[in-house]
């Protein structure tokens, strides 16, 4: 029996082992996926070491070496303050990121609460009330209302004395209580499905509690979807950002953000100087099509029918 | 002597997966002649399924034929091109499979896919097709053609959806039928109907048929010659009365005593007879006896039960809800030790006997007691001490087992509620796997990884860490290879013996029921048609549709 004991434990340390390597040399099968992940790293990179890696100060004006194409000092030129458009790319991943991240944290837990409790008791009355209220938050146009939240309290911080609410953390907070129907939605249905299953039908006969059920049994049930989904919500939450900031309701100028740098580029459409719109621009895309590609690879690789890996056993 | 129409020669199908191939079929060689009947038997993962699809050129990716060839009437069927393959398909050799449900498509009535078929291979005019659809469909013995031909699938019932897909399959006047499960998912009253058609079928076409089964008797009645296959290879082949009466390959022998018959319970490895061999009819009514003046355990008394079917605000403002009467005047009492039999066709209201006895469900009226108390009625301790007395055992291995959690957390998660946190918690685990037959080297793997057989096993296990004093198995073995029920039939009368447990059995399969259990109830359309002795209900039965019931079980081997 202590032989036995002695297997187990090294079965459980390389169980965690394969598992992390599987997933990996799985995402490493799926190249869209991996770009995606690439991406999705790199930008956390930049957002995170903006301050250190960034060769000059976003906001220092450098009037005599304003519009410069891009050349060796200024590789992807400079606008028209002469500020270094590098720079304040990289320090636009920034507020980009916190707000798609923050905004996924904040939605998260109402959606996935509600998501549960209403799948696991389909059917009830409760779950017709839950369902029927996000429905009613999902017919909101997101963007439209975070533009009226933020021009009813204005685009000033507001100061609370121990706490200032900054613009950024109003369109954190909208889109966080936006976002909770689609993933009550998504959490919904997955907890339907698992509530009806014998698993969770042999713990009842246990007389396991209903709460620890939905917590304990059919929430890590939801997880990959959850986390498939918090990956695509936030490259909207990136989109949103650029969004506000170019009308001028997000982040506000002179800080840098890839909104705020599309809307000063504006008058420069026809005029020729390229780089200020190509590069913020190409910074938004690819974040939201990097931020999509690895949600899309997640899904695969955590969906248990979609595993291709090899069976452990 | 009449020449073969297909002949397979040293088929290999391989399917790449990381780390090994699984070589799914290993240079199997076989050949059907006209007009034969030939029957290719084997239980899952033997690649009876897989040989069927590479003669269809179907096999699913990643795998593919990696050796080998498939003449059919002189040609090549493993080297055509998928062209030429798509006009073979339908119209010379054509399919029928397990699932009637899932091979039709649900958004098109039954008609048109049968239309859009025959006008695909045939290439005739729209009368001409639809008059040859209602043609087949009658051929195959659907009652009203023309109501068939508009119905979507989801309309017609299993054994009619069944039959339009024979039908379907039949419409091109293909040379060779292939039937993989064609009754597998059926009731056993419609699975003798569909065997009946095939056997008209044949006779009136000269068809060629293909017929694939994991079930020995059902092949015995229908097939010619068969083939038995084991891992990927054909451990034996012959004609059927050769086969069923010397069969050669140790395989085949266990394959043969594996499944529980009507007739012979004395040649049965899990009869419940006595020492002697002999089912005992005296011993048998002493024991019903004696359990008769016992304490009932759990007792029904005139229990209903029913389904809302239309729940919308206006049919509960107008109070015209429909209810479907699931269960009806069920009466029924169980006492400690007894094995009870709950036996009819899907739709009987068994499975909801089984979800009123555990408490899943309430009656919507009539009394359910355990220990004299009615369920209903349970709160805090008592209701916690009932939980932990009735336990369950489901058909469906898969999803009974969460998939997130390994096996030691199931179990430990049952253990924690029985008995606290006791400190040598893996000890138990350990000790009620091994009681259950099972290596200690799945106790930190997840479901997924393991066979239907081991996840049945850990289903029971997880059952029996609750140290019940009933448990409810709902067609437990009906998801399982037949020498696999042999053994799970087995633990469960182990842990009968062992733990004076009581047994509720639930199934649609009679010659299993009547083995393990003394005593059966026969159920139909939510109502208790036939109750008593096992022994004496298989031997007289009274009720009509008993019989009809006894009569449908494929007899196979007896006939010869």
């Amino acid at each position: 029996m202590k032989k036995n004991k002695n297997y187990l434990i090294s079965e459980k340390f390389t169980k965690r082992h394969i598992f992390l390597t599987d997933f990996l040399s799985a995402l490493a099968n799926t190249k869209t996926g991996l770009f995606g992940a690439f991406v999705v790293l790199l930008m956390f990179f930049l957002a995170i070491f903006a301050p250190w890696i960034a060769p000059y100060d976003p906001t220092l004006i450098d009037v005599p070496n304003r519009l410069q194409p891009p050349n060796l000092s200024h590789w992807m030129g400079t606008d028209l303050a002469g500020r270094d458009v590098l720079s304040r790319l990289m320090w636009g991943a920034r507020p980009s990121l916190q707000v798609g991240v923050l905004a996924v944290l904040i939605g998260m837990p109402g959606g996935i609460v509600i998501g549960l409790i209403a799948g696991f008791y389909r059917g009830s009355l409760l779950e017709t009330i839950l369902m029927r209220a996000t429905e009613i938050i999902a017919a909101v146009p997101l963007l439209i209302v975070a533009v009226a939240i933020v021009g009813i309290l204005g685009v000033n911080p507001i100061d609370l004395g121990f706490f200032t609410i900054t613009n950024e953390i109003k369109i954190v907070f909208v889109l966080g209580i936006l976002y909770i129907p689609g993933l009550a939605r998504v959490v919904f249905a997955v907890a339907s499905t698992e509530a009806v299953s014998d698993y969770i039908r042999a713990r009842k006969t246990q007389g396991v509690r209903d709460f620890s059920l939905i917590f304990g049994d059919v929430l890590p049930n939801c997880l990959s979807v959850v986390t498939v989904w918090a990956t695509l919500l936030t490259a909207g939450g990136v989109l949103a950002e650029a969004g506000l900031s170019f009308v001028g309701l997000g982040v506000q100028p002179p800080d840098a953000s890839w909104g705020v740098m599309l809307s000063e580029a504006r008058k420069f459409i026809f005029s020729g100087e390229w780089w200020l719109l190509f590069f913020p621009g190409l910074a938004i895309s690819i974040t939201v099509i990097g931020f999509n590609l690895f949600g899309d690879a997640l899904r695969d690789i955590l969906d248990p029918r979609h595993y291709t890996g090899p069976r452990i056993d | 002597m009449e020449k073969a129409i297909l002949k397979v020669i040293d088929l290999s199908v391989k399917f790449p997966t990381k780390g090994n191939d699984v070589e799914a079929l290993k240079n199997i060689s076989f050949s059907v002649k006209t007009g034969e009947a030939l029957g290719i038997l084997g239980e899952s993962g033997s690649g009876k399924s897989v040989s069927a699809l590479s003669i269809m050129n179907l096999v699913p990716s990643p795998g593919r034929i990696i050796n080998g060839s498939i003449l059919y009437s002189g040609i090549n069927l493993v080297s055509l091109s998928e062209a030429d393959m798509r006009r073979l398909r339908g119209s010379e050799i054509s399919m029928v499979f397990q699932d009637p449900l899932t091979a039709f498509n649900p958004v098109y009535t039954v008609g048109k896919q049968l239309l859009h078929i025959i006008q695909t291979h045939k290439h005739k005019s729209k009368k001409i097709a639809y008059n040859r659809a209602l043609e087949v469909l009658s051929l195959v013995g659907l009652p009203d053609p023309v109501r068939v031909f508009h119905s979507y699938p989801h309309q017609l019932s299993g054994g009619m959806r069944q039959r339009a897909l024979i039908g379907m399959a039949l419409a091109c006047e293909p040379k060779i039928l292939i039937a993989d499960e064609p009754t597998t998912a059926l009731d056993v009253t419609i699975q003798s109907q569909i065997v009946q058609l095939f056997h008209e079928l044949r006779e009136q076409l000269d068809l060629t048929l293909i017929y694939i089964t994991h079930n020995l008797d059902l092949m015995a009645e229908l097939c010619d010659r068969a083939i038995v296959m084991y891992q990927g290879k054909i451990v034996e082949e012959g004609d059927v009365k050769t086969l069923f009466n010397s069969p050669q390959h140790p395989y085949t022998r266990m394959l043969i005593d594996c499944v529980p018959r009507l007739n012979k319970p004395e040649n049965n490895v899990i009869s419940t007879s006595n020492k002697n061999g002999k089912p005992n009819l005296l011993t048998h009514n002493i024991e019903l006896e004696q359990l008769n003046n016992k304490e009932p355990i759990i007792e029904f008394e005139n229990v209903y039960r029913d389904f809302f079917i239309e729940k919308n605000i206006i049919s509960s403002i107008f109070g015209s809800k429909k209810t479907l009467r699931a269960v009806a005047d069920f009466n029924l009492k169980i006492c400690k030790g007894d094995i009870i039999g709950i036996v009819g066709e899907s739709g009987s209201g068994k499975s909801t006997v089984a979800m009123l006895a555990l408490h899943l469900l309430s009656a919507t009226s009539g009394n359910i007691y355990y220990r004299r108390k009615n369920i209903s009625n349970l709160k805090g301790l008592e209701l916690k001490s009932f939980r932990h007395n009735v336990q369950m055992v489901f058909q469906d291995n898969q999803s009974a087992l969460n998939p997130r959690k390994t096996i030691l957390k199931t179990l430990n998660e049952a253990l924690i509620i029985r008995h606290g946190s006791p400190q040598n918690i893996n000890q138990m685990a350990e000790d009620l796997l091994l009681s259950m037959g099972l290596e200690l080297d799945i106790l930190e793997r997840y479901p997924h990884s393991l066979s239907g057989g081991q996840r049945q096993r850990v289903g029971i296990a997880r059952a029996m860490a609750m140290e019940p004093e009933i448990i409810v198995a709902d067609e437990p073995v009906s998801s399982l290879d037949v020498s696999l029920q042999t053994q799970i039939i087995k633990l469960f009368l182990q842990l009968h013996k062992k733990h004076n447990l009581t047994l509720i059995f639930i199934s649609h399969d009679l010659a299993l029921v009547s083995h393990l259990c003394k005593r059966l109830i026969v159920m139909q359309d939510g109502k208790i048609v036939e109750a008593g002795n096992a022994f004496d209900i298989m031997m007289h039965p009274s009720h009509p549709y008993t019989q009809n019931l006894i009569n449908s079980v494929p007899k196979g081997i007896t006939k010869f």
